[in-house]
């Protein structure tokens, strides 16, 4: 998983380096072993790259000072669905992020802007012509030495890209909207699907490369993968994982609980759906330690043990001897879960422990890059309901159904891609 | 009658067009550096012609004058005004529509501005400090953080700089950034300028919504326009560098969705008490235009960001299908010191949106977007009710359209919502055609129900915190 951040500023004045830094820190939740930036001064353009399991803490302790330019695109990474790539031919350069699954596309993509490049200086033009032969589930993010900006979202749209701005002088774009509040920018729209945005100083135009307005989107982004302070495609996060606690609580009305525990962070917004609909108490129910680890997007298994056991010390206090409504936002592995439910049942004395999940059951691989194990490791794809309630050791466990999903998507207008629930993808792998 | 217009933007052309409309037929002339496609037909059509000289002074305005005699004459742009047209003409006995150098003080130096609401503490003021000296402003921002930068006196709406400051993690970003706008204005806007000591102006960065309030007054007098709101950004959804104004939107009636009565009221209410204090500063009465560019602030409601001598542009495009008052005759009224017997009366059924189109290159990189050939299809503009006024555009001598690399021209059109005159505008623009292939751009956003819903919510939230404060005494308190 992978999230994109781009900023043009309208005046020279500007040093935007730790513009992108503070927006790529504010994506680190998709994952944080890759990170690459590339900034621009209207002369050239600079790359700075960041590998390794404390990627992101090489960034937070990194000094852009030395780095000068007031146009940047940066990304930091899990997966190696990222690609990105520094061109230079003739004193023209480009570069180039991708967040998709085509394989060398952002090399192809730069290789065929480069070969006419030359005689056509119109790139707005030239980059519509070149992007229509590629289909998928992609963002992408273009500079080059010159000062222009090219940002993509691709039809139709499973990956998401917002637009912002920062007074009379920057315009950004990010994957989420969450990373332009904290630039102190003001956020715009999303990309429309198969839109292209071209930025400079002195131009902003909008390039549409399809007429279909079909939305589909990534319906694991909404349920895990955002920040609850992010919108996309209009959808306020925190809100859509809220009602979907509350559908999950009407549903279960007649369970005996007394409380409602949600497994931090992301269940915490299901958690209050929950007990909203119920009107169970929801409990203070777990205490993190140290910097914050999301499990799915580390992929080193100890540093996601590490992970689980770090964020998840419980206030044993108010679980003794109550029925719990232990609420998670996804069941992957069964692992984070497994855990959970030791500590609570076998350490603070919990009575029973109704597990109640956020999404429907996750059988199958995403083939647009979001890192899920692979099938004989998903605990839904591999057990019974029954296998994988004794697995994790609950009383009782809880799914939504991809219905359900569609459903709450549809209040919103949106269609969902529900792949990793159904095995039905709306586009073929690598189609182009 | 003879009526001369000095000045040769979109501005003088929609005052142009009004005149046009004047029951008394005047006959009207055009003294400008070049001539304006609008303005020469305007003039040609009521019998008149243009007179243009490149290097146009109050000399060779007063000479021309003394050769037409005109009955009323009126100066136009702020430059004018600054350079004492106004007070030439009139010492030689001319009457004359617009502010004196000594009046049109009040735009020309923005510390001035900001002293005089200081010392009558006009309510709409703000916490400012100017400089004469580069070194002591940067010292000066070095220990501030939330503030605006701009250039001491008016420069065609260039060099005014917003940083929002808030988080301590970009603060030594935006600290670079200010310290190096400052630089550039002292070196860059500010070095052309003779006719002013002070350097830079810095203000507390204010939180709300713009709007524009024009008033014409003849010193005791003072009539208010409707409720205008330009939109400064180039780039649709408020993207992008400040401009002079890439469009405005209009009505119905007196107000905007967004400016409550009492709030119009009392922002014209703050205007009187500034033409009083300017007069008695100045020893002399206005007689002209007083145009304030106000924002409904978080922090004191409604505030003045700027003070115009002149019509706003592109403002004053939006009272071509509304205005149906004689312009002429409150024109007179106001230089004959009559206007309590003038009231201006307008449509008050119908919206009006106008839009400026400009060449690439418009603000920041003007020599890339000069001598651009356009052709306007105007049939096809006047179909749809909508007007045409030129502004950055000149004819060759061959009688070819090109650009001056500022905003080529604009439409004004009308409808019953400010949504359709909005569209309306945007099927005009389509007639603009560039002859050389150079990209022009224009906002279709402005007038649309999404930005003005946006406004409508930031101006419901500034009112919420204005009030608030209001209520709780902390305007103008520090603890």
């Amino acid at each position: 998983m992978t999230g994109l951040i781009g900023i043009v500023a309208f005046d020279k004045v500007w040093n935007i380096g730790r513009f992108i830094k503070y927006g790529l820190l504010a994506l680190q939740h998709r994952g944080k072993e890759k990170i690459d930036i590339y900034i621009g001064d209207g002369v050239s353009l600079k790359k700075i790259t960041i590998r390794g399991s404390d990627a992101s803490r090489k960034l937070e302790d990194l000094e852009l000072d030395s780095v000068k330019g007031w146009i940047g695109i940066g990304a930091i990474s899990s997966t190696d669905s990222m690609e990105s790539i520094l061109i230079s031919r003739e004193g023209i350069q480009i570069a180039i992020i991708v967040d998709g699954h085509i394989r060398g596309m952002a090399r192809e993509i730069g290789d065929r802007l480069m070969g006419k490049i030359g005689f056509k200086r119109d790139l707005p033009g030239l980059f519509r012509e070149i992007i229509t032969d590629y289909t998928g589930a992609f963002t992408l993010l273009m500079i080059s030495n010159k000062g222009e900006m090219l940002a993509y979202r691709s039809y139709p749209g499973i990956k998401h890209l917002a637009l912002g701005g920062y007074g009379f002088d920057l315009a950004i774009v990010s994957t989420e909207t969450a990373p332009i509040e904290i630039l102190g920018g003001e956020v715009k729209r999303s990309l429309y699907p198969g839109e292209a945005i071209y930025v400079a100083q002195d131009i902003f135009e909008s390039i549409k490369t399809t007429n279909h307005t079909q939305r589909t989107v990534c319906s694991f982004e909404y349920i895990y993968l955002a920040r609850p302070d992010s919108e996309m495609d209009g959808v306020n996060i925190y809100e859509f994982r809220r009602e979907l606690g509350e559908l999950l609580g009407y549903r279960s009305r007649h369970k005996n609980i007394d409380i409602v525990v949600g497994i931090p962070d992301t269940a915490i917004p299901y958690a209050i759906g929950y007990s909203n609909a119920t009107r169970k108490p929801i409990e203070y129910g777990f205490v993190a330690t140290g910097q914050k680890i999301r499990t799915i997007a580390t992929s080193d298994p100890r540093e996601r043990i590490i992970g689980i056991q770090l964020k998840l010390n419980p206030v044993k206090k108010i679980y003794r001897d109550r029925n719990i409504a232990l609420i998670d936002d996804s069941l992957v592995s069964g692992e984070t879960l497994r855990n959970t439910i030791k500590i609570i049942r076998n350490k603070a004395g919990a009575r029973e422990i109704h597990v109640v999940i956020g999404s429907p059951k996750i059988k199958h691989k995403c083939p647009y890059g979001v890192n899920l194990p692979n099938q004989e490791n998903l605990l839904s794809s591999k057990a019974t309901d029954d296998e994988a309630r004794r697995y994790i050791e609950a009383d009782t466990v809880t799914w939504l159904a991809a219905r359900d999903i569609e459903e709450h998507f549809k209040r919103y207008n949106l269609a969902p891609c529900l792949g990793c629930f159904t095995g039905r993808y709306p586009l073929k792998v690598g189609e182009s | 009658m003879k009526v001369a217009i000095i000045g040769e933007g979109a501005r003088e052309h929609a005052i142009a067009l009004m005149l046009l409309r004047s029951g008394r037929d005047p006959k009207i002339y055009n003294i400008a550096t070049y001539r304006n496609p609008g303005l020469l037909r305007v003039a040609e059509r009521s019998g008149g012609k243009v007179i243009a000289y490149r290097d146009l002074n109050p000399e060779i305005a007063l000479h021309i004058v003394n050769e037409i005699s005109p009955d009323l004459i009126i100066v136009g742009p702020e430059e004018y005004q600054f350079k004492g047209y106004v007070d030439l003409l009139k010492s030689h006995g001319f009457p004359v529509f617009g502010a004196t150098r000594a009046l049109a003080e009040i735009e020309k130096s923005k510390v001035y501005m900001r002293s005089l609401m200081e010392r009558y503490r006009i309510p709409g003021r703000v916490r400012y400090n100017a400089f004469k000296d580069l070194d002591e402003a940067l010292d000066h921002i070095e220990r501030s953080g939330d503030v605006v930068l701009k250039p001491a006196r008016q420069a065609g709406g260039k060099g005014v700089k917003v940083i929002s400051d808030f988080q301590e993690y970009l603060k030594e970003s935006k600290r670079e950034a200010r310290i190096e706008h400052a630089r550039e204005i002292v070196a860059n806007i500010m070095a052309s300028y003779r006719d002013i000591d002070y350097k830079i102006l810095i203000e507390e960065r204010l939180e709300g919504v713009e709007y524009t309030i024009m008033t014409i007054t003849d010193g005791s007098t003072v009539l208010p326009l409707p409720v205008i709101q330009d939109h400064p950004h180039a780039f649709e959804m408020d993207l992008g560098p400040e401009t002079g104004g890439m469009g405005s939107i209009q009505g119905p009636g007196y107000l905007l969705p967004f400016i409550t009565s009492a709030e119009y009221e009392e922002s014209i209410s703050i205007i009187r008490k500034t033409i009083d204090a300017l007069q008695k500063d100045a020893g002399e009465l206005y007689t002209g235009v007083l145009s304030a560019q106000m924002m409904l602030t978080s922090q004191y409601g409604p505030t003045v960001i700027e003070y115009y001598s002149r019509f706003g542009d592109p403002e004053i495009s939006n009272l071509l299908p509304i205005l149906e008052t004689d312009i002429l005759e409150l024109f007179e009224y106001a230089v004959d010191r009559k206007l309590s017997k003038a009231k201006i009366e307008i449509k008050e059924d119908i919206a009006t949106v106008v839009k400026a189109i400009a060449p690439k290159g418009y603000p920041g990189n003007r020599s890339i977007a000069i001598e651009h050939p356009i052709k306007v299809n105007e049939k096809e503009i006047d179909r749809l009710g909508c007007y045409t006024l030129y502004s950055g555009v000149y004819i060759d001598d061959s009688g070819n359209m090109l650009t001056t690399g500022s905003r080529a021209l604009e439409v004004s059109c009308y409808g019953y919502s400010i949504e359709e005159a909005s569209q309306k505008a945007n099927l005009a623009l389509e007639h603009v055609e560039s002859l050389d292939g150079w990209r022009f751009f224009y906002r279709r956003d402005i007038g649309s129900k999404t930005l003005l819903s946006k406004r409508i919510e930031q101006a419901e939230l500034a009112r919420k915190v204005y009030r608030y404060r209001r209520e709780n005494d902390l305007l103008y308190r520090s603890l």
